[in-house]
């Protein structure tokens, strides 16, 4: 008997806990069984899949697809296994196109392993967009970017080739060697150096692997190999923060002149906060997460609305977007000592 | 006493029936989507490589040991198989040196364990890391995909509008339970987790039965990739991470005892429906994978506390 009890209680427990979660995510709950016959004119749902849930740049995504649910006026389920797990991730969207919710924004996790859920969801007349790292060679009908790795290459080459005044040495700090984004970025900034800035000599491009402990080593040992170096350019999150922390250091020490070395790259705000109001970095280029999320529902919106997605279209309280093919870019940011403060992310 | 015993472990299996009906009652309230054929069919589907690491996971668990390291296999093994497939080999050739590859680790921890009478955790642990690092020096962490549509008949197809894949599991589930009950291998599996030197003394080579369980660990841990693979359509280093604690918590909600020496193959079974339905209605609802976790845990307290009170 004492176990028949607890047994209940234990039901009872698990569901006053998924009572209070749901609570928490579906301000309308009451209205939930009424809403799903008529979900076409009702409230229309869309499902936003990030990579994981956790780190900062998905929270400030997140924030994003929020404000684009209140615009709106949809529904924004916003989920994503707690690690980047490809498996748990397709499992996920599963369920979600048991709910039938109108339209899936993922951030794929494995380009390849979303392959045949993608299909399943075409075949049930949902749209998938994908936003932040696309699957191609998919049923996606678009993807979400900030700007081209093409773009992005040349406007750091540029921005690094101003600031170093158009000649001297210059070193690359990637993420991976074999990463095709990785090798596009640099690719493209080393072309823009050889039409725009003959006098500029890439020294050497190192790489991380994504370890923010090798970043920083990679950087020291710039530092000490090229004593005439004067620009450093890095390819992503990790890399410009750690080459300033370096070079902040070796001023410190006096081995290095203050501004002899200029760095910039792709990194988000908040982490390079401090060495950009130092002045260690004079610029820095990003995209804003939320504004990526954003676009990526308002896009779900109007494919489920059954409009059409043009080049140069205006999204309120983002701008216009530039569309090429299947892909939708929403341009990139330059964080500067000036407006440095303003980002939330 | 016999009769109050047997009727005791019926209870258990009882009590945690009557938990998975209050789930399935609950979701289907709660949401609409969820009491149908195609999400069931789903979930079927989902639970394929959790359920099949479940039946050895338990057996060990019985025999008073412990596998942390089957996620790294499942990995390895997949990831073995993507590699031979990618060097041109046939993938149903691929398919078995990937299982080749996960029995070689069940051996590997079975050799350590049993013969070397080294602790099971501390060796299983070792093989998790090390494992997962040969996995990335392996393929450098790319995915490998584009398997022939023929390989993807295991984890997308389905037969009579049941999966392929939850058939072979239930199959298997079915094989390892009759095994469980009806011989005498099973009755060594139990002897040991409820006191391995009377085991010993009986004459029973310990050793080989401790080696063939981890044996059997790897082989299914490597049948679970290969489903995964065919599932997923690609094999990539990070598959399998974390999913020792899915099937620990399946086996523990289940009813098997964390020292050994009791537990059922059933019970497992209804543990694993419980938390992934529990999932699956969490996720049609909403509900953020974070409190998902809350859920879970609290769920595993109980069970585990359930079993307190009343002193088993």
């Amino acid at each position: 008997m004492r176990k028949m009890t607890l047994a209940v209680m234990t039901g009872v427990l698990a569901l006053t806990l998924a009572a209070c979660g749901t609570t928490n995510n579906k301000p309308t709950n009451t209205g939930n069984g009424t809403n799903q016959g008529n979900s076409a004119s009702g409230t229309r749902t869309y499902f936003m899949n990030p990579k994981s849930i956790g780190p900062a740049y998905w929270a400030a995504a997140e924030k994003g697809a929020k404000k684009a649910e209140a615009d709106l006026k949809v529904k924004v389920l916003f989920n994503a296994p707690t690690e980047a797990d490809s498996s748990k991730q397709i499992n996920m969207i599963q369920d979600m196109l048991t709910r039938k919710v109108n339209g899936i924004g993922v951030s794929p996790n494995d380009a390849k392993a979303v392959g045949p859920v993608f299909k399943k969801a075409a075949g049930q007349g949902v749209n998938i967009v994908t936003w932040d790292s696309d699957a191609p060679e998919t049923d996606r009908q678009y993807y979400v970017a900030p700007a081209t790795d093409l773009e992005v290459g040349e406007l750091l080459a540029k921005t690094i080739g101003e600031e170093i005044g158009g000649k001297g040495q210059v070193a690359f700090m990637v993420a991976g060697l074999g990463s095709q984004n990785q090798i596009a970025k640099s690719d493209a900034a080393k072309a823009y150096f050889a039409a725009n800035y003959p006098d500029i000599e890439v020294v050497t491009t190192v790489a991380s692997d994504d370890d923010q402990q090798k970043a920083y080593a990679n950087a020291q040992n710039l530092i000490q190999t090229y004593p005439e170096l004067k620009g450093i350019v890095g390819f992503a999150g990790g890399e410009p923060p750690a080459a300033a922390e370096v070079v902040e250091q070796a001023v410190k020490a006096g081995t290095l002149k203050k501004n002899q070395i200029a760095i910039t790259g792709i990194a988000v705000p908040s982490v390079v906060k401090n060495y950009i109001k130092n002045g260690t970095i004079t610029t820095d280029i990003i995209w804003d997460p939320g504004k990526l999320a954003y676009v990526t529902v308002y896009i779900l919106d109007q494919l489920a609305q059954g409009k059409e997605i043009t080049d140069g279209m205006e999204i309120p309280n983002v701008g216009t977007i530039k569309v090429d093919g299947q892909n939708v870019f929403i341009g990139t940011l330059q964080v500067t000592k000036e407006n440095v403060d303003s980002f939330d992310f | 006493m016999s009769t109050w015993t047997s009727s005791l472990r019926m209870n258990k299996l009882l009590v945690q029936l009557i938990l998975l009906f209050v789930i399935l009652v609950l979701f289907s309230f709660l949401s609409p989507y969820f009491l149908s054929v195609t999400n069931f069919m789903n979930v079927l589907n989902q639970m394929v490589e959790v359920g099949l690491i479940a039946i050895p996971m338990t057996m060990i668990i019985i025999s008073g040991a412990m596998d942390l390291s089957v996620g790294s296999i499942l990995a390895f093994s997949a990831v073995c198989m993507g590699v031979a497939f990618e060097r041109g080999m046939n993938v149903w050739f691929s398919m078995i040196i990937g299982l080749l590859a996960g029995l070689l680790c069940g051996a590997v921890n079975g050799y350590l364990i049993a013969r070397h009478r080294m602790q099971a955790i501390v060796v299983t642990i070792g093989m998790l890391v090390m494992l997962r690092g040969l996995v990335y020096v392996i393929n450098q962490g790319r995915p490998v995909s584009g398997f022939p549509d023929a390989f993807y008949f295991m984890g997308q197809q389905y037969i009579g509008g049941i999966p392929v894949n939850a058939i072979f599991l239930v199959v298997m589930f079915l094989i390892a339970s009759f095994v469980m009950k009806k011989t005498r291998f099973s009755t060594y599996v139990y002897g040991i987790g409820n006191n391995e030197e009377v085991v010993r003394y009986s004459g029973i080579s310990v050793v080989r039965i401790r080696f063939l369980l981890f044996m059997l660990s790897g082989l299914f841990s490597a049948l679970a990739g290969v489903f995964l693979v065919s599932r997923l359509a690609s094999a990539e280093a990070t598959s399998g991470t974390n999913i020792e604690l899915d099937v620990i918590t399946a086996t523990l909600i289940g009813g098997t005892h964390i020292f050994g020496g009791r537990g059922s193959l059933s019970g497992t079974f209804v543990g694993l429906l419980i938390i992934v339905f529990l999932r699956n209605g969490l996720n049609l609802l909403g509900v953020s994978v974070l409190y998902q976790a809350v859920i879970l845990g609290a769920l595993l307290l109980l069970a585990v506390g359930n079993k307190k009170f009343n002193g088993v």
